[in-house]
């Protein structure tokens, strides 16, 4: 098996570097994307592309943005690119050369923040997303319950998305089992509403039960925290030194 | 009833007498209308309500994949931790001593759902027991584990046995005989607590799973077999490999009755669902009746089988009982059965007042036998059962065996973890590891390979 989803399995640096480096960096970075003039375009994509051989990701992974894209450059370049008089109609315009500079830039800007999350999901598991980001909510849970509450709620998301994908297959299966599979769409689509009520049910039971489990192990409202096992080595050291040195300079050329 | 610290009591009865409920009010998750319960400490009596109950009392359900809270291993065993309120610092070095102590070394980072089922319980009750309750509460936590695993548990439980007074709910004889007092319960009432071998000589039809011996002469009457001069084939797995989680090149003769055993994860529903079609060979090929199956068939050939999944009572999808098992015979809800239905209903022991009842206000048993009785309704060549006696008492267990067992000219395909099960019905018995069937043998033979059985984990 070499992809889950999104993850894409390897033993590289930027697989084995500390998740809240990964999203704190690629938060950062994206941030600073939107402010930075062409040198930092010119540095991101030489480094993003560093990255992509470093973490021994295959090429196919990032086509699946190509027709996104695509799309996104056609709107851009006909909302910058064509330009009327004020006292024109639409029809009697022209393509502006500024405009559709100004679209291939923003377009670039766009390239660069999804390859740079692409790259995120490919080399960080869904569960150390989740413990990555709550990680940043950790500090504002001494100014509000409610920011220990979210981030359980994230983490607790994360973590039933796949039960609850395993208890939809085995109702599938269940159904299936049954027989009588119906042979047109509408009949076919019928059938699978009337399976939600099964699901819903049994969601509230998983629920239920995760809920009595946390209470098992003494959770109590807004007492969550983040615990992370993973402790900071050299190599995450000189990773934030790298990100951080990074977004200075895209932030000089701002 | 009275429990102190250290004492191991045993609580067994009939699906539906109550064990759950009362493992849940002593874990605090429910409250009781009448009366109350005591928590007594160095002399001092204090009110249930007034006690933290999560530290003084820890509970381990019976399903691993449902009880992991932690994204990684050093989560799922540090979450307690922090609630305890102890800092980062401490939390981690008792995860890293636990993790030993588990044998989990070097996969504090990794996910639970990474970890086999007997893996993972340990993981949940080591979780639990770092948070060093008084009491420990199993509801049947080791029904769904193989010996192996099981015999892991146990003895983390033998080790904290000084310091924590334990419960295990069980339908398990065996485990039973070996608590401190049993606990039995009849609809809803406390009918025996004390030393579990008197209670096995006054209880003995309601609590012991039958004996291999006495099950093998019982059933063996019941047999049918395949037809010895019948040289066809009904299913012929060739060089069949199921993306890796199961190689496979075998044949099964019409009406014949296979068991199939092997430790968690060794690829035993992948059998079944590679003969209903779940899963299709990325190489070789299945036959069944002389046609290969692949994806435009499947649902054809599928007509013919019928399939008990593994815990098959959690996954009824009618409204009703009736509607479960005359799924699509029904256009509109009939106030009561047909005669017919009726009398089909009584064929599998279920009640024809049941018939307009939601599945999920049935004990387990009923929902099993109802899950059966749905999958014996289109009269199948080819039966799967998938650990179709997991989690019943010993009165349904003996049910659904006597109505299985008693089934003719059907190819049965039976997985268990405890060959005991089968013993007195299979004809041939495959034991399953990593994805291959490395043990093929006729049942009367199962005895020359016991110790093969035993190291794989198959209770026997």
């Amino acid at each position: 098996m070499d992809s889950q989803e999104l993850y894409w399995f390897s033993d590289s640096v930027l697989h084995r570097l500390d998740p809240r480096l990964k999203v704190g960096g690629l938060a950062i970075l994206s941030l600073l994307l939107t402010l930075t003039r062409w040198q930092g375009l010119v540095l991101t994509s030489l480094a993003l592309m560093g990255l992509v051989i470093i973490s021994h990701t295959p090429l196919r992974l990032f086509r699946g943005m190509t027709f996104v894209l695509l799309w996104l450059g056609i709107f851009y370049g006909v909302a910058a690119g064509w330009v009327w008089s004020q006292s024109a109609s639409f029809w009697q315009g022209h393509w502006s050369q500024a405009g559709l500079l100004q679209a291939v830039f923003m377009l670039w800007r766009i390239t660069l923040i999804f390859g740079l999350t692409r790259l995120f999901a490919a080399v960080t598991l869904p569960m150390e997303q989740g413990l990555g980001i709550v990680y940043f909510f950790a500090p504002l849970t001494s100014l509000s319950t409610k920011a220990a509450e979210f981030a359980l709620l994230l983490t607790l998301t994360l973590r039933f998305i796949p039960l609850l994908g395993e208890e939809a297959a085995l109702i599938w299966k269940a159904r299936m089992i049954k027989g009588n599979w119906p042979t047109t769409w509408l009949r076919r689509s019928w059938e699978i509403c009337q399976l939600i009520v099964p699901l819903i049910l049994i969601s509230l039971k998983r629920a239920e039960e995760l809920g009595e489990t946390m209470l098992a192990r003494g959770y109590g409202s807004g007492s969550f925290r983040t615990f992370l096992i993973h402790e900071r080595t050299a190599m995450d050291w000189w990773g934030g030194i790298a990100v951080g040195l990074w977004g200075v300079l895209l932030l000089i050329w701002h | 009833m009275n429990w102190r610290k250290g004492e191991i009591l045993a609580l067994m009865g009939l699906n539906g007498a109550g064990k759950s409920t009362l493992a849940r009010l002593l874990a605090g998750l429910i409250a009781p209308n009448k009366g109350e319960i005591r928590l007594q400490e160095n002399g001092r009596i204090l009110p249930w309500e007034a006690v933290e109950r999560w530290r003084e009392i820890g509970f381990i359900g019976q399903h691993p994949r449902r009880q992991t809270i932690g994204a990684t291993v050093a989560e799922e065993l540090g979450f307690g931790l922090i609630n305890l309120g102890m800092d980062q610092k401490t939390v981690r070095y008792h995860v890293s001593q636990l993790t030993r102590e588990i044998g989990l070394q070097g996969k504090e980072n990794q996910s639970p759902a990474t970890l086999s089922g007997g893996q993972r319980q340990r993981l949940v009750t080591a979780a639990i027991l770092a948070l060093q309750p008084s009491f420990l509460i199993l509801d049947e936590a080791l029904s769904m584990l193989d010996a192996k695993a099981q015999d892991s548990i146990l003895e983390l439980l033998r080790k904290a046995r000084i310091t924590t007074g334990q419960l295990w709910i069980t339908h398990d004889s065996e485990l039973a005989r070996q608590a401190d007092r049993l606990l039995v319960l009849h609809d809803g009432f406390l009918v025996d607590w004390g030393n579990p071998r008197d209670a096995f000589e006054a209880h003995y039809a309601e609590l012991s799973i039958f004996e291999a011996t006495q099950q093998s002469h019982e059933f063996s009457e019941l047999k049918a077999g395949p037809r010895k001069e019948d040289q066809r084939r009904i299913l012929v797995w060739e060089e069949a490999d199921f993306n890796s989680r199961l190689k496979i090149n075998k044949s099964i003769k019409p009406g014949e009755f296979l068991a199939i055993v092997g430790p968690s994860g060794a690829g035993k529903t992948t059998i079944l669902e590679s003969v209903y079609g779940f899963t299709l060979a990325a190489k070789g090929q299945l036959l069944v009746n002389g046609e290969v199956m692949n994806k435009h068939n499947s649902g054809d050939l599928r007509r013919k089988m019928g399939f008990v999944l593994q815990e098959a009572g959690e996954y009824l999808i009618g409204r009703s009982v009736s509607e479960e098992i005359f799924y699509h015979q029904q256009r509109t809800v009939a106030k009561s059965p047909s005669a017919e239905q009726e009398l089909y209903l009584n064929r599998y022991g279920i009640p024809a007042h049941l018939a307009r009842v939601a599945p999920e206000r049935l004990s387990g048993g009923e929902r099993q036998k109802v899950a059966l009785a749905a999958a014996m309704k289109t009269l199948p060549e080819i039966l799967l059962l998938d650990e179709p006696l997991l989690g019943l008492d010993a009165k349904s267990r003996e049910s659904i065996q006597r109505l299985i067992f008693s089934l003719r000219e059907i190819t049965i395909l039976f997985v268990t973890h405890d060959l005991r099960d089968v013993l007195g019905a299979a004809d041939r018995i495959w034991l399953v590891e990593n994805g291959e069937i490395v043990l093929d043998c006729l049942v009367e033979e199962w005895g020359n390979y016991r110790d093969e059985f035993i190291r794989s984990g198959v209770h026997c």
